[in-house]
């Protein structure tokens, strides 16, 4: 723990104001470190509030969803409370974002160079024709074949893969320190994966930049991660670096999740193991642990106490009261 | 040598496009023995979903046969066909768009059995065991999809293509929708349906990790093709297709130590359906693709012990 954190969130917490006058947390005090130069993992299941932590740091939230509490540090300012105009300069060019679905994150209506060289001319001032040039560098950088020929494509024209490639490449082109890559290679196949993931380690090597990963899937986090985070109902429930996660995890959602997946290589035998019941409704979260309803160790202490993150040594944190058994 | 339930010989399927003809399934044979689960892969695009719907003749074949317990089903029509449906069953991807919401769950599995004549009070009593069979509480009877999530959602898909009593389930991404936590219990849960009717299933999924846990048998697609046919376990220990090894390589192991440098992954891009390479359609991609590749089309060859592989240069 002892490189420089380019970002520290702490307390974060993301509400949906309901008609009642009731707030629903979508993102429930997270705390947050984010190394320089490492990539951190964020795993959980659909609606857990992974992409709504994302979406917090980078202040893309839809109206009425705000931040309510918390603070997000990254080099001596405070984002979630930055006024919108000062955010829009660190958007996009100091973090940037990519996003599970290329196609809608691109403008189907203007060609992909062009969309890209935007991101450099809102920013900086250059003329057009350096610009341009620097955006073929990146298509090339990001392995995009024929670049002064894709630079007048059109989205539609191009295959999932290589759209996602663009995505990085306007994400990259302005060196952001940061970059939040929300379920990047989800929507594509696993072998054009394997060349995203591939292509994202090597970027990130070469920019010494950090990336937050968030995902569903824990074959991308062994990939890609240095360290992971799992979130299950708006809190993170367990922390801990990579190959401590896999080799000694220990909230119970964790080992379920683990235990829940078919490998590709390696032994499997018998049937996979199942989390009973399902992820409990935002609105109506357990009072004690929000895991304990789907728990096989659940006690009465589960059932009415919030367990809080503890750290059980060498910074591996679990939200849980069950003692560890080594 | 048992009987296969289902064999589909030199099936294709034909799509007009703007850019011109193309070719989803080009020339497919294979066979699917009662009682398997034969697993269909391959990228997005490569057919695989075309084929599947073309087995239960969702959509008419521009070549080939399908025979069913011997019975030809593409010189069935109206009665006889609807009667050879009814053993046959769909379950598809999207557990959402796939069940209407105006029916009730009772509605929706009732569908099939009024269909099929079943009377009125015959029908909620099988209902209620089906519902009983894939996990759903019967007090649910009454309840729109809506009120469901995505897990339920797949079990009612599943008990109305139950609800037929059918031999053959084509499952087309089943569990490609759900969480990791509800994917193990629906993949359980067609394990268990299997064993107690005996059913067999084609499975279609690009996920190779679910693959290998339900499936006896594989079939690798590329591009309206089948690279290699053989028992699910050879498949990923050793592959005889280059691109079977190097789909199953590509896919992320959730275990840190693994994921390694042994890796063979694909390069470039998947070469367009309109205008496919000559030869093998793999050629473009292929590490080891020599002349002959480009010029002369791989035959489908048996390898023994149910292994069969279309490639002039195979792994072992």
């Amino acid at each position: 723990m002892s490189e420089e954190n380019l970002i520290t969130v702490s307390g974060l917490r993301t509400v949906l104001p309901s008609k009642e006058g009731r707030e629903v947390s979508l993102v429930d005090g997270i705390d947050l470190t984010i190394p320089g130069g490492k990539t951190v993992g964020l795993v959980g299941e659909s609606g857990c509030g992974k992409s709504m932590t994302a979406r917090s740091l980078m202040r893309l939230l839809d109206a009425p969803i705000y931040i309510k509490e918390g603070t997000i540090q990254f080099h001596g300012q405070n984002l979630a409370s930055l006024p919108e105009k000062e955010m829009r300069s660190i958007r996009g060019h100091q973090i940037s974002m990519i996003f599970q679905e290329p196609m809608t994150a691109l403008n189907p209506s203007i060609t992909v160079g062009k969309q890209v060289r935007e991101a450099i001319l809102l920013h900086e001032k250059v003329t057009r024709r350096e610009a341009k040039e620097r955006v073929i560098q990146m298509f090339r950088n990001v392995g995009i074949p024929e670049p002064e020929l894709r630079y007048r494509s059109y989205p539609h024209q191009l295959s999932g893969g290589l759209r996602q490639r663009i995505c990085i490449a306007m994400a990259m082109i302005l060196e952001p320190e940061f970059l939040i890559a929300d379920e990047p290679t989800t929507a594509l196949d696993v072998t054009v994966e394997a060349q995203i993931l591939a292509l994202m380690k090597q970027l990130q090597g070469s920019h010494k930049m950090s990336i937050l990963m968030i995902t569903h899937n824990l074959g991308v986090v062994a990939d890609i991660c240095d360290e992971v985070n799992v979130m299950y109902a708006g809190q993170i429930v367990e922390h801990a670096d990579k190959a401590e996660l896999f080799h000694h995890p220990l909230h119970p959602y964790t080992l379920g999740l683990m235990k829940a997946i078919p490998r590709v290589r390696g032994k499997m035998e018998g049937e996979l193991y199942t989390i009973r019941g399902t992820v409990p409704s935002m609105a109506q979260m357990p009072a004690g642990c929000r895991f304990c309803d789907r728990c096989p160790y659940a006690t009465e202490q589960c059932r009415r106490e919030r367990p809080g993150l503890r750290d059980v040594g060498g910074g591996h944190l679990v939200r849980c009261f069950r003692e560890v058994i080594e | 040598m048992m009987e296969p339930l289902l064999r589909v010989e030199h099936l294709a399927k034909y799509f007009r496009s703007n850019a011109g003809q193309v070719k989803a399934v080009d020339d497919v044979s294979f066979n699917l023995y009662p009682g398997e689960t034969l697993a269909l892969v391959g990228e997005s695009g490569c057919g695989k979903s075309t084929l599947g719907r073309l087995v239960i003749r969702l959509l008419e074949p521009s070549k080939g046969k399908i025979f069913m317990d011997g019975v030809d089903l593409s010189g069935l029509k109206g009665r006889e066909l609807r009667k050879m449906r009814s053993r046959m069953q769909m379950v598809f991807q999207d557990p959402f768009s796939s069940l209407d919401p105006h029916f009730t769950v009772g509605e929706i599995i009732a569908e099939p059995l009024r269909n099929a004549g079943v009377p009125k009070e015959e029908q909620q009593k099988q209902v209620l065991s089906l519902m009983e069979r894939v996990g759903l509480p019967g007090e649910h009877y009454f309840r729109y999809p809506h009120q469901f999530s995505g897990g339920q959602r797949q079990r009612i898909g599943i008990a109305r293509a139950l609800a037929t009593n059918p031999k053959l389930i084509v499952c087309d991404e089943p569990v490609s929708a759900l969480d990791v936590s509800i994917q193990a219990q629906i993949l359980n849960l067609l394990r268990k349906l299997q064993k107690e009717s005996h059913l067999t299933f084609l499975f279609i999924s690009h996920d190779l990790a679910v693959v290998r846990y339900i499936s006896d048998r594989i079939c690798v697609m590329f591009l309206g093709q089948l690279c290699e046919i053989c028992p699910t376990q050879d498949a990923y220990e050793h592959p005889l297709h280059p691109y079977t090894r190097m789909l199953i390589d590509s896919a992320p192991d959730p275990d840190p130590d693994v994921s390694g440098e042994n890796r063979m992954l694909l390069q470039g891009e998947l070469p367009s359906p309109v205008n496919p390479p000559a030869g093998c359609r793999f050629c473009t991609r292929c590490p080891y693709a020599t002349e002959e590749c480009k010029t002369v089309r791989p035959e489908m060859k048996d390898y023994g012990n149910g292994r069969f592989c279309a490639c002039h240069h195979p792994l072992a």
